[in-house]
């Protein structure tokens, strides 16, 4: 019995490596890495225009309504974002709906914003300390504060990384400027960017143990704390800031209920972005700003999807692109024959491990009874008893894999 | 009934099958080694004596048929019944990495009824101190390592693999004392494999001889009085074949040697029958190799 | 028994076990040497926001050294039990033939396991020493999935030696380098730790196969 549940052991692993690694050295050899679609709303076409790769550099431009483009047709349908050719060939300021856009007005005017799933809190391991920018106007760049905080049960602790210890008098005016304003520790999410690779720095946003959100900064080494009006009823899941010149949000606060918010620059005054079965869990969304609209792209594994505002964010305008697989469907099939299930760890909406089992699909089924047939139908060898109920089952339940597996692993 | 056989047998080989890379090399071996006595296998290289040490140590799970040892089946034998059974693998096999006191200490722990004074006994003669490393020792001072561990184990079985491989005469001596007066306890039964076949006249009480798959068991006192070796001088250039009469034919110059079960009236009288002259045949002392070669050939 | 079979593996291995807690210690302290002058070379501000925010893993040096460590042990313990077919002399031991097995396995492993620990300290000491806790509270999910490659690749090691046929060797090999592989899939700090609870079925499951290996092994002529 024993001796039974040890080669079983071995069935199953041999099972689980196969099903690990074959489909994922398949993929490498023959699967099109697709990549992300891109897609806009071209102000000049009043409609969306979209950049699909089939892989090995080669690239599929083609709008809305079929019309296929080359890269220069492309990019010309897109003057906001490719400015620069314009520029070049010296067609600035150029006129777009009737109106007139010089560089600065186009540059001014655009702004670029991302929330990528796996960079959200929870979607990827994160140690909770973060540098606070100090801000000095006197400075050109924002140096690298040399202390990073942490938020605690008490206060606001700062570490300071040259002697690793903590800095109890920033702690002490930090924690009481938050106490002062109101702050109830500890925090329950923290939202900032991390680098100084930025025009400026907006400090982070933090929300509390009962649901304020505060906009923390630090001036000349001083500590700037707003509570902010912003209810403390909404589920956050993530504050995700963006520092851009245009200054019109400080960024967006992402909601359990599918709900993406964005902080009013100023006044802390929400907007919530009409953008409907968005899950920030699962997909990545970009506003794209340019001075005559606002395009929101989300998009997941199936499909990428962008919607038009105008400058008031009411919804003018929607696409649904569904991402094609370019793979060849006969190397589909065979995919599928071949491999009842696949096990990976990877996401690509995660930053972290995320064990996924994915059937291979109906021809899985014609796979298995091929392993199956071949399975009684190997010619038997003295010593080996071939057909057993425990073999049977790991052919029927894991096709190739099972097939392998009790081959090599014989009953004897 | 069966139960009373097994205890009476310390070993007991029935229809024994096996084979190996498809090329079958028993197909029903049938034998026993009754307790208490002390059974030699001969058989020439490639007959397939390992492959039975193999099984009777445990080594091998035949195809099909049984091998008991001690009354359970060899490949499967229950630490306690491999408790009253000592094994020495061909090469005189033991921990090179341990001292003798290591050793010692190693099996004290294995063996409950461990004798370390028979150990000592042994190894001591080699006047070599206890921290002194297995793998330092020549091949006869790692035999007695190997002869005091299983001796101190007081088995009741004692399954030897060529124990003389590698040994010198006085080596090979210093076993046959000990075997000797291990099977004069009582009860003691050893099954022995040697490439020096004269030993095994001086140790054995039974004998079976494998060859090509297939046993002859054999009492040494009755296989020494029925098998007999002849003589004769000839100065015919034709050969004597052997036959159901002659078991095996040696020619050295003139001088003819045969080996039979026949008596010596008998063999003149085939001798005539296939027309040669062996007028002056006579019966040779013969040693055990002299039989081993008799009977199973030169090659 | 037990005692001797400890004693036995222990006699086995302490050569190997002195070399490996050697090379172990001694890749610790060049991580300690390295993460020390980087501090010194970049500001230390730089080295933190590397370790927390870019993720890097100051001390992956190490996990290549884990797993040679319980190649080498694995190897210790049962080549020499190969050659000159001496495992024989164990198997007849009057002990189960699978509590043998355990019992050895164990001991490599015990010992395995005590160097990886000692890796762990000092390689927690270390960051703990340069950076606030919450860095050094990683070191632990981030080498945990390490030590478990080491456990597969020692249980691998050990089949793979006891195996009597070629096409199961090789067979074994791929299986066993794709789950070892497995456990060094990803980047940055804890990045497996979502995904131990499924992994973690890998480590009986790599255990119990040896069993059978070591019954092919003994009954197909040890």
């Amino acid at each position: 019995m024993f001796q039974q549940i040890s080669r079983i052991s071995i069935l199953l692993l041999s099972v689980f490596a196969l099903s690990y690694g074959l489909p994922g050295l398949f993929d490498k050899v023959f699967l099109h890495d697709a990549g992300n679609p891109l897609l806009f709303y071209s102000p000049l076409k009043e409609q969306f225009i979209y950049r699909e790769s089939l892989g090995g550099h080669q690239f599929n431009y083609r709008d809305e309504s079929g019309t296929d483009y080359d890269r220069a047709g492309f990019e010309a349908q897109l003057p906001f974002f490719y400015y620069k050719n314009l520029e070049k060939k010296k067609k600035l300021p150029v006129t777009v709906q009737g109106q007139f856009f010089d560089k600065k007005a186009i540059k001014s005017g655009k702004q670029g914003y991302e929330v990528r799933s796996r960079h959200l809190a929870g979607n990827y391991p994160q140690i909770a300390l973060y540098p606070l920018f100090n801000n000095n106007p006197e400075l050109p760049i924002i140096p690298f504060p040399e202390d990073v905080f942490r938020f605690t049960d008490k206060g606001m602790e700062f570490i300071s990384a040259d002697f690793n210890r903590i800095d109890s008098e920033l702690t002490a005016s930090f924690t009481a400027a938050l106490a002062a304003e109101g702050f109830s520790f500890p925090a329950t999410a923290i939202g900032g960017k991390t680098t100084n690779l930025k025009p400026f720095d907006e400090g982070y946003f933090v929300r509390d143990s009962k649901g304020y959100i505060f906009h923390i900064k630090r001036v000349l080494n001083q500590p700037v704390v707003v509570k902010t009006p912003i209810s403390s009823e909404l589920d956050v899941v993530a504050l995700i800031i963006s520092e851009n010149r245009r200054k019109e949000f400080y960024g967006s606060i992402l909601t359990r209920e599918s709900g993406i918010y964005l902080i009013g620059w100023n006044d802390y005054r929400l907007l919530k972005l009409p953008v409907e079965n968005y899950d920030p869990r699962a997909m990545d969304l970009k506003l794209l700003v340019t001075p005559l609209s606002k395009t929101v792209v989300i998009g997941d594994e199936e499909v990428v999807r962008g919607t038009v505002f105008d400058q008031e964010y009411t919804k003018t305008r929607e696409y649904t692109l569904n991402r094609l697989d370019r793979t060849p469907a006969l190397i589909r099939i065979f995919r599928q024959i071949l491999f009842p299930f696949h096990i990976s760890l990877n996401d690509p909406y995660r930053g972290k491990a995320s064990p996924r089992f994915t059937f291979g699909g109906l021809w899985s089924l014609l796979g298995v009874v091929v392993a199956l047939v071949t399975f009684y139908f190997v010619p038997k060898r003295r010593n080996f008893k071939q057909v057993g109920l425990i073999d049977s089952l790991v052919v029927l339940l894991a096709g190739l894999y099972g097939l392998l597996s009790v081959l090599m692993i014989r009953r004897e | 009934m069966e139960r009373n056989t097994q205890e009476k047998n310390a070993i007991e080989v029935n229809h024994l099958c096996h084979s190996y890379n498809g090329r079958m090399i028993y197909e029903d071996l049938n034998f026993s080694v009754p307790q208490g006595s002390i059974c030699g296998l001969l058989g020439k290289n490639g007959q397939g004596k390992t492959t039975l040490v193999n099984i009777l140590m445990g080594f091998l799970k035949p195809i099909s048929g049984t091998c008991l040892v001690l009354g359970e089946e060899s490949h499967a034998l229950s630490p306690r019944t491999r408790n009253r059974v000592g094994l020495l693998h061909e090469g005189h096999l033991a921990y090179e990495f341990m001292t003798i006191a290591e050793t010692e200490q190693f099996f004290r722990g294995c063996y409950p009824d461990w004798n370390p004074d028979l150990f000592y006994n042994l190894v001591d003669r080699m006047k070599l101190p206890h921290n002194h490393k297995v793998g330092d020792m020549s091949c006869g001072q790692r035999s007695q390592v190997v002869l005091g561990v299983i001796m101190a184990q007081d088995p009741d079985l004692l399954i030897l693999d060529d124990y003389s491989m590698g040994l010198d005469a006085g080596y090979r001596r210093l076993f046959l004392d000990v075997l000797h007066d291990f099977n004069s306890m009582g009860k003691k039964t050893i099954f022995v494999t040697s490439h020096i076949v004269q030993d095994l006249e001086l140790l054995v009480d039974t004998m079976i001889f494998i060859n090509q798959g297939e046993i002859m068991q054999t009492g040494l006192k009755d296989f020494m009085r029925d098998f007999k070796k002849y003589s004769f001088i000839t100065d015919e250039s034709s050969s004597i074949l052997e036959d159901d009469f002659i078991t095996g034919v040696e020619r050295r110059g003139d001088t003819v040697t045969i080996y039979s079960f026949h008596d010596l009236r008998e063999v003149k009288g085939h001798l005539e029958d296939i027309g040669c002259n062996g007028s002056d045949l006579k019966r040779e002392s013969m040693s055990l190799e002299d039989g081993f070669i008799g009977l199973m050939g030169k090659y | 028994m037990i005692k001797s079979i400890m004693l036995k593996e222990w006699l086995k291995l302490k050569w190997f076990l002195y070399g490996c807690l050697l090379l172990n210690i001694g890749v610790c302290f060049k991580i300690l040497l390295d993460i020390r002058q980087r501090l010194h070379a970049e500001h230390a501000e730089m080295v933190w926001y590397q370790a927390i925010h870019l993720h890097s893993v100051l001390y992956q040096d190490i996990r290549f050294v884990i797993l040679a460590t319980s190649l080498v042990l694995a190897a210790a313990q049962f080549v020499p039990e190969m050659l000159g077919r001496r495992m024989r002399i164990a198997l007849h031991l009057p002990i189960g033939r699978n509590r043998l097995v355990t019992w050895s396995m164990l001991s490599g492993l015990l010992f395995f396991s005590f160097v990886t620990l000692a890796d762990w300290l000092f390689v927690f000491s270390t960051i703990r020493f340069y950076f606030p806790e919450e860095v050094a509270a990683v070191v632990l999910p981030t080498m945990l999935p390490w030590y478990l490659a080491g456990v597969v690749g020692y249980c691998a090691t050990t089949c793979i030696l006891l195996e009597t046929t070629r096409s199961r060797r090789v067979f074994l090999s791929i299986v066993f380098t794709i789950v070892v592989s497995i456990f060094f899939s990803g980047h940055g700090y804890s990045w497996l730790v979502p995904a131990l609870p499924l992994l973690i079925v890998c480590i009986p499951l790599s255990l119990l196969s040896v069993y059978e290996s070591a019954r092919r092994f003994q009954q197909r002529g040890a």
